[in-house]
């Protein structure tokens, strides 16, 4: 029986539906865990310091692919690791430009994956915030300071704030404390709203933004659908459980023979958009009627 | 076996028969065999031909049908985006807010999944308002696109369909524009992501191992369950099916048998999917497609095998009850050669090979029996003229030759003076006087039917009435002996030339004899005892030469045929009375007659 490293940056706790859609994925081209293939999970709880350690757990396994997910760290991690074992990645962000993969039609090497669209969607995101808080001069922006993404997110965002005339605060945070401190800066400069971007440690600490956010009264935007679902205000992003799904299906192909090499790096193009409508009652906004036409879901 | 039989095989036994090229059993067997065989292929390889085609349109059919259903599908697809992106020139845009336009441009995004950016132009080819999933929003840019195609086409032909491209390299979109009736209405373009049609075509299943695939009016693959395939902007149009799907589109079959990109063979079927110019392909592989036909195939084949084995034995059968008759006759017939007349062969077939076999056992019996007559009569030819013989024998009297007692006319010829030639001549001179003698005497005797009894030295014993009975047998002896008198006389006036001086005398009696076999097996005579023989020889040895002596006998039955000299009693050695004997001068010629 074949064996699949699943290394993630998530924890285990946080990640249950995701890891159900990597076995949905698995099983769509004929593995179920347990009877046809075994899978070795590796945790890293968003302590991204652990992910090479962890890497060289499975490489030392020789698992037959490793699976991982969680953001490109967690990728490169298992590139460093890994030597000839294929990897199937989920990252945000532009693996070409990360050295994983040669193109994204033919990766050529080693190693596949699935990049959703999410940095792209920054400045969107902001669009969408904005049409929420139409009076917001000053909006917060977090990022995760060790994300290779975050310089680039910035940019963007800053970008779309000179289009919309807004000013953005950005915030760092590579840790749970620093998340508290940005709140605290948030609320200390009066931004109106705030943009989490997309990182999987802020996916892993959804709750604890969640609840700061509700604590300080501030209108956020997300990126994944399990922040509104948690009390967020609104989410606008990738189905990430397809994403994981996806990786399911990619690595089962290739534990069927295929080559990582000629599997393209797959960009998923549906969006959600998931308003919170409980939460905006709170926060005292009123969604406009486009916006609600737009959304794919909507929480009361 | 082979021809080239080492040579110190023994030869067959006679009985055996002899080696013939090809034999008929062989050639009985062949020739069934092969004609039942002959027969049961052809009927099978009717039977898969038509199978083979019917098989072949019922997959077509149920390819192209699924073909049509996604070309179908993907038709409506597009259709129903061109039908809601026609909703959104409705208006004209001197009317209507643009807040009102971005409600009805976000709402479409709402509906269309596939739209991922929908653009406005009005109708002097300026954007006025551009929505996007990924992208802000841009509203009232006034940008001048009145040159793109999407603007152009649209305004010219009502719709506009871009070509296929690729966003970040792996994503497939297509531009579709639609023109609003009214002339002032403007454009809407729609990048729609054709990601949907990526999903119909993976979802028709072609049997197992089969795929649905999109190619554009160029050829080149649109969609494919192999997704690098298309990112590859992969160019199918080499291929047989798009070739024929291009060219001569409309016809009704829509199917061939060809090959895919991989060079594996395939059933391919097509459909056209109408608003784009597109086409949709099913391949099935032909392994798959005839395995049942395979499968069928090998059934007919055991079939097929089953029945020339059965041809075979019953061919065996049928060539057995032929042939072992044959041989049986055929061992017959060598017997037969090899002397053993009379043998028989044994046929119970009930046909016409029975009737042979009991005619060849006729021709056998006939045979033997004719084999039996010829040496009975070739025992009588010692003492019969061959007629004589050939009439016992046919009469079938072996019994003639058994001991019995018949009155005969016997006629007894010796020469004189032999015994002095014999001691003074040469024997090979003796031996040519003797040949000649006998020639002359053998030719009359055969010629009066007289019965040879033996040669003793110049002396020669007849008999006349046995064993076959003749009328008048004293008067056959005289005309005999006058007959040999002449012809002796004839070779002794030739024998006298040579310095020989022989003479002839032959004596005749008449009565009563015992004849009969004597001998022992292996050596038998026929001979006559009795004191008319011996009469006979002395009656001869009194005789002079050119003399015929006949006893009483024997003139009382030929008095009135001849001219006799005076009768004169003759003492003779060993009988007590003397005898009456009567010189014969000659025949009375005309009485005679």
């Amino acid at each position: 029986m074949p064996v699949v490293g699943l290394l993630s940056s998530r924890s285990s706790g946080d990640s249950a539906a995701l890891v159900a859609a990597f076995r949905d994925g698995l099983a769509e081209v004929g593995y179920s865990e347990g009877r046809s293939v075994a899978i070795e999970y590796r945790w890293a709880d968003g302590e991204y310091g652990r992910l090479p350690g962890l890497a060289a757990e499975l490489a030392a396994l020789r698992v037959a692919v490793i699976a991982a997910v969680g953001g490109p760290v967690s990728a490169l991690a298992a590139k460093t690791a890994a030597g000839t074992i294929p990897i199937v990645f989920v990252g945000l962000g532009n693996p070409v430009a990360l050295g994983l993969v040669a193109s994204l039609n033919r990766p050529g090497g080693t190693v596949t994956g699935i990049t959703p669209f999410s940095r792209e969607l920054e400045a969107k995101r902001l669009e969408l915030l904005r049409e929420l808080v139409p009076d917001a001069r000053l909006i917060g922006v977090l990022v995760k300071t060790s994300n290779s993404d975050s310089e680039a997110q910035s940019r963007d965002l800053q970008q779309a704030a000179r289009t919309l005339g807004l000013q953005l605060l950005v915030l760092g945070a590579d840790s749970d404390s620093d998340i508290d401190a940005a709140f605290t800066a948030l609320v200390q400069r009066r931004a109106a709203a705030l943009v989490v971007a997309a990182d999987p440690f802020f996916g892993s600490r959804h709750e604890q933004i969640v609840a700061l956010a509700a604590r300080h009264s501030l209108p956020a935007i997300y990126t994944f659908r399990h922040f509104a679902a948690a009390g967020g205000l609104v989410s606008y992003g990738t189905s990430i459980t397809g994403v994981y799904r996806q990786v399911g299906i990619y690595t089962g192909r290739i534990l069927k023979g295929e080559k990582p090499g000629d599997l393209p790096v797959l960009q998923p193009t549906t969006f959600e958009l998931v308003i919170n409508l409980k939460t905006a009652k709170a926060l005292g906004l009123t969604v406009p009627l486009p916006l609600l036409g737009l959304a794919d879901e909507v929480i009361e | 076996m082979s021809d080239a039989a080492p040579a110190a095989t023994a030869p067959p036994p006679p009985s055996s028969p002899p080696k013939t090229r090809g034999s008929l059993f062989r050639k009985y067997v062949l020739l069934f065999s092969s004609i039942v065989g002959a027969a049961l292929l052809a009927n099978g390889a009717v039977e898969v031909w038509f199978l083979y085609r019917d098989h072949t349109e019922l997959l077509l059919r149920v390819q192209r049908e699924q073909a049509e259903a996604a070309a179908t599908k993907i038709g409506q697809f597009v259709k129903e985006i061109e039908g809601q992106l026609g909703w959104t020139t409705q208006l004209p845009w001197s009317a209507g807010a643009l807040d009102q336009r971005r409600f009805d441009a976000l709402r479409l995004l709402r509906q269309v999944p596939a739209v991922t950016e929908l653009t406005q132009i009005d109708a002097a080819g300026k954007e006025r308002l551009k929505v996007s999933r990924l992208a802000m929003d841009v509203i009232n840019s006034q940008n001048d696109l009145s040159q793109e195609p999407r603007f152009t086409q649209a305004v010219a032909r009502r719709t506009f369909h871009g070509p296929v491209y690729f966003r970040r390299e792996s994503e497939p979109y297509m531009t579709l524009a639609v023109a609003g009736t009214r002339r002032d209405a403007g454009v809407s373009a729609a990048e729609v992501n054709l990601k949907f049609i990526w999903d119909v075509v993976s979802q028709i299943k072609v049997g197992n191992g089969g795929r649905a695939y999109v190619v554009d009016a160029q050829g080149r693959l649109i969609a494919h369950p192999d997704i690098s395939l298309v990112l590859r902007n992969t160019d199918f149009a080499s291929l047989a099916q798009v070739q024929a799907a291009r060219a001569g589109g409309q016809s009704p079959e829509r199917a061939l048998s060809t090959e895919d990109f991989q060079g594996h063979k395939v059933l391919a079927a097509y459909a056209p999917i109408a608003p784009l110019g597109w086409w949709v392909f099913a391949e099935l592989p032909l392994d798959e497609a005839y395995a049942p036909l395979i499968d069928s195939i090998k059934r007919t084949g055991l079939v097929l095998l089953l029945g020339i084995v059965g041809a075979i034995l019953a061919a065996l059968f049928l060539a057995r009850r032929m042939v072992v008759p044959i041989r049986a006759l055929q061992a017959g017939a060598a017997r037969i050669g090899a002397g053993e007349l009379g043998a028989r062969v044994e046929v119970k077939t009930g046909d016409e090979l029975e009737a042979l076999a009991d005619q060849f056992n006729t021709m056998s019996t006939e045979l033997r029996d004719s084999r039996e007559r010829e040496e009975r009569v070739g025992r009588l030819r010692r003492f019969l003229s061959p007629q004589l013989a050939e009439v016992i024998e046919s009469t079938g009297a072996d019994t003639m030759l058994e001991s019995h007692r018949r009155e005969v006319s016997v006629v007894f010829c010796d020469m004189r003076g032999f015994t002095a030639f014999a001691e003074s001549a040469e024997p090979e001179q003796v031996m040519a006087v003797l040949h000649e003698y006998h020639a002359a005497l053998g030719e009359l005797i055969h010629k009066f039917e007289g019965t040879l009894e033996r040669f003793v030295g110049d002396g020669v014993l007849i008999l006349f009435n046995d064993p076959i009975p003749c009328p008048n047998p004293s008067e056959r002896a005289v005309r005999m002996a006058v007959e040999m008198q002449v012809a002796i006389a004839f070779l002794a006036a030739k024998w006298r030339a040579l310095g020989y001086e022989l003479g002839f005398g032959i004596g005749i009696t008449h009565g009563y004899a015992t004849m009969g076999r004597i001998g022992f097996e292996g050596r038998f005579d026929y001979s006559a005892i009795g004191s008319v023989v011996n009469l006979a020889a002395r009656l001869c040895g009194e005789a002079q030469d050119g003399q015929i002596l006949i006893d009483n006998a024997v003139h009382a039955a030929v008095a009135p045929l001849v001219e006799c000299d005076e009768p004169s009693d003759i003492t003779l050695k060993g009988i007590r009375r003397p005898v009456r004997a009567f010189n014969v001068r000659h025949l009375k010629a005309l009485a005679a007659e």
